[in-house]
């Protein structure tokens, strides 16, 4: 035991300490100058002040009091003159005409409620068929991303790999890939193999890894931010770190992830099956182009109730798992 | 007897600046002392305690721990001496998700070969210990609630569990109540100095409350502008010699017992 001489020390300490407590006591309505000044200058009060031989209402008959200075008012009143512009010249340049919208209608109803209703399926086999291969091409390929995003989100993080240069190249290799839309990834893609639901699945991978990838590093950087530190403080390295503490806390994130590119891929995949990549959408392609609208309709429901169900359903998961 | 700690002329200066955040720092501390340190904010209270472990890379001067020097040696070298250094953290820095055992357990990963550690293969032997330092701290009606689930007072209680697991022989606190309720904060505060007196760590804590950091030590630092001004023991700690600490005036000190404002 080491010898503890200081307790007399101590003692006076926390003499010290009460006196101090008492002072503070006696003068209870001390508060720090930088809070008593403010309050006197703070002059057309929102309250009352009851001190004697003032009025009980100084802002009267005074300006009325901003909320904010005239400068970021007249901020804020410039640039929402400048957004509405320039949706203005937008509009005129599209030469979308509200009207000539309007008195199309007739058409539009017609097409919509004469040709395509009711809907009608004469091959059901292929509509499950083609909805099953949807979900298919979704699942797998979020999948498939969040192994490989997981790998490269590692190697992306300067808080896991200390390399510099690698963190940037993927960082930069993520970006580009995610910067173009899955659609212009399956028209190579198609262009290059052919139709067929494997290509839809790899121009999925190509853009969910690229998005996955900007994510998990958000993620991991932001959990790292907060626990790397403190582990490596007790002389852990980094592999047991990252597999003990990164991981589990950068988990519901990973996940919430995962969820969010489940819902972006159906959709995506539903448009990508137009451009010959299977499923449901080249299905319905298929049926418009044949003119055969009922069809058609049948097929835009099931899109419908898909992406309307595995919402419910991530939704319901995100609640169970966060 | 050699100190179990021993800072010789530390400096450190942040890159992009000019001045530096610590300079001139030597003192050493034998098993069991505790240490608080004062001084306002941007002092270096904080740079000081991270050189020591070297999650902050000192710029120049020397740190030995029980004799053994952390600074200008290999990586794996550092790792293996920062397991006799805990660390407690104003934000506790546990792993909200995992169980109040899983985030005590922590503490042995140093220990332990990469694969263990990766798998988290703790050893029989480690847990047992996880669960008598919990008994004894009063913390194993929680030994499976997720860390997110406990008060702020008792997360920094298994911030220093955690600490315990490593066998330090120093445990450097930074603010380790900066974020608790007085209460809380009490109960904190006499852990550690039971930590010091029982266990005979060397404790070295900063502090933002004079009051506090006279009452819970053996002796006192005060550090301005990176530089030790006062070191000693409290009772030398005279009001003169706090209003050089803080560089002013009593009358603007000590309001809630806070003075970091
Ligand atoms: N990572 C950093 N990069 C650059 N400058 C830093 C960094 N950390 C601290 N500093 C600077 O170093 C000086 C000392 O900071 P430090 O955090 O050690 O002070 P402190 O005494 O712990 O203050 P506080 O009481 O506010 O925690 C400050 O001037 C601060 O701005
Ligand atoms: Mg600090």
């Amino acid at each position: 035991m080491p010898e503890r001489e200081p307790a007399r020390e101590r003692e006076a300490a926390r003499e010290f300490a009460r006196e101090r407590e008492t002072a503070l006591e006696r003068e209870p309505n001390r508060a720090p100058a930088s809070e008593r000044e403010p309050a006197r200058k703070r002059e057309p009060a929102l309250a009352p002040d009851p001190a004697p031989g003032r009025e009980t209402n100084p802002a009267a008959g005074r300006e009325k009091i901003m909320l904010a200075s005239r400068e970021s008012r007249r901020a804020a009143l410039v640039f929402a003159a400048v957004l509405l512009g320039l949706f203005g010249i937008s509009t005129a340049f599209t030469q979308f005409n509200p009207l000539a919208a309007l008195s199309a209608q007739k058409e539009f109803w017609r097409f919509i409620f004469v040709d395509f209703v009711p809907p009608y399926m004469g091959k059901w086999e292929a509509l499950a068929g083609a909805v099953m291969q949807t979900l298919y091409m979704a699942l797998s390929a979020t999948g498939i991303s969040a192994a490989l995003s997981l790998i490269m989100s590692f190697l992306g993080t300067p808080a896991i790999c200390p390399f510099w240069a690698v963190n940037a190249a993927v960082r930069g290799f993520a970006s580009i890939l995610r910067n173009i839309p899955s659609l212009v990834w399956a028209f190579i893609l198609v262009a290059a193999f052919g139709i067929g639901a494997a290509v839809g699945v790899l121009a999925l991978i190509i853009a969910t890894v690229g998005s996955l990838t900007r994510y998990f590093i958000e993620t991991l950087d932001e959990v790292a931010e907060e626990h790397m530190e403190a582990l490596r403080s007790t002389g852990a390295a980094t592999l047991p770190v990252v597999t003990q503490a990164i991981l589990p806390a950068a988990t519901p994130g990973f996940i919430a992830w995962i969820l969010y590119c489940v819902e972006l891929n159906i959709r995506a995949s539903t448009i990508l099956g137009m451009v010959g990549a299977g499923g449901i959408g080249l299905l319905m392609m298929g049926y418009i182009k044949q003119y055969n609208y009922p069809a058609a309709s049948t097929a835009i429901l099931a899109v419908a109730v898909i992406i309307i169900g595995v919402n419910l359903l991530t939704d319901f998961l995100r609640k169970l798992i966060l | 007897m050699t100190p179990i700690l021993e800072v010789c002329d530390l400096k450190k200066i942040y890159r992009g600046s000019s001045k530096p955040a610590v300079n001139r720092i030597s003192f050493s501390m034998s098993a069991g002392e505790m240490i608080n340190v004062i001084g306002p904010s941007g002092a270096g209270k904080s740079t000081l305690l991270r050189c020591i472990n070297r999650l902050t890379e000192p710029s120049s001067g020397r740190v030995l721990i029980e004799g053994e020097e952390i600074t200008g040696v290999p990586a794996a070298k550092v790792r293996a001496l920062r397991r006799r250094v805990g660390m407690v953290f104003q934000h506790y820095n546990l792993v909200n998700r995992l169980t109040v055992m899983q985030n005590v357990m922590h503490g042995r990963l140093g220990y332990m070969n990469a694969f263990n550690g990766a798998l988290g293969l703790y050893s029989e032997e480690d847990k047992q210990r996880a669960l008598e330092i919990l008994e004894q701290t009063g913390l194993s009606e929680f030994l499976y609630h997720r860390a997110g689930e406990l008060s702020g007072g008792q997360k920094q209680r298994v911030g220093v569990v955690r600490a315990l697991m490593q066998q330090p022989s120093i445990l450097l606190c930074d603010e380790p109540i900066a974020s608790l309720d007085p209460a809380s904060a009490q109960v904190v505060m006499e852990m550690i100095r039971d930590v010091s007196v029982r266990r005979g760590i060397a404790c070295i804590t900063n502090l933002h409350q004079v009051d506090v950091a006279m009452r819970y030590a053996d002796r006192i630092i005060g550090m301005n502008g990176g530089e030790i001004i006062y070191d000693g023991p409290v009772a030398g700690l005279t009001e003169r010699m706090i209003e050089r600490i803080y560089g002013k005036p009593m009358s603007q000190l000590m309001i809630g017992g806070d003075v970091s404002a």
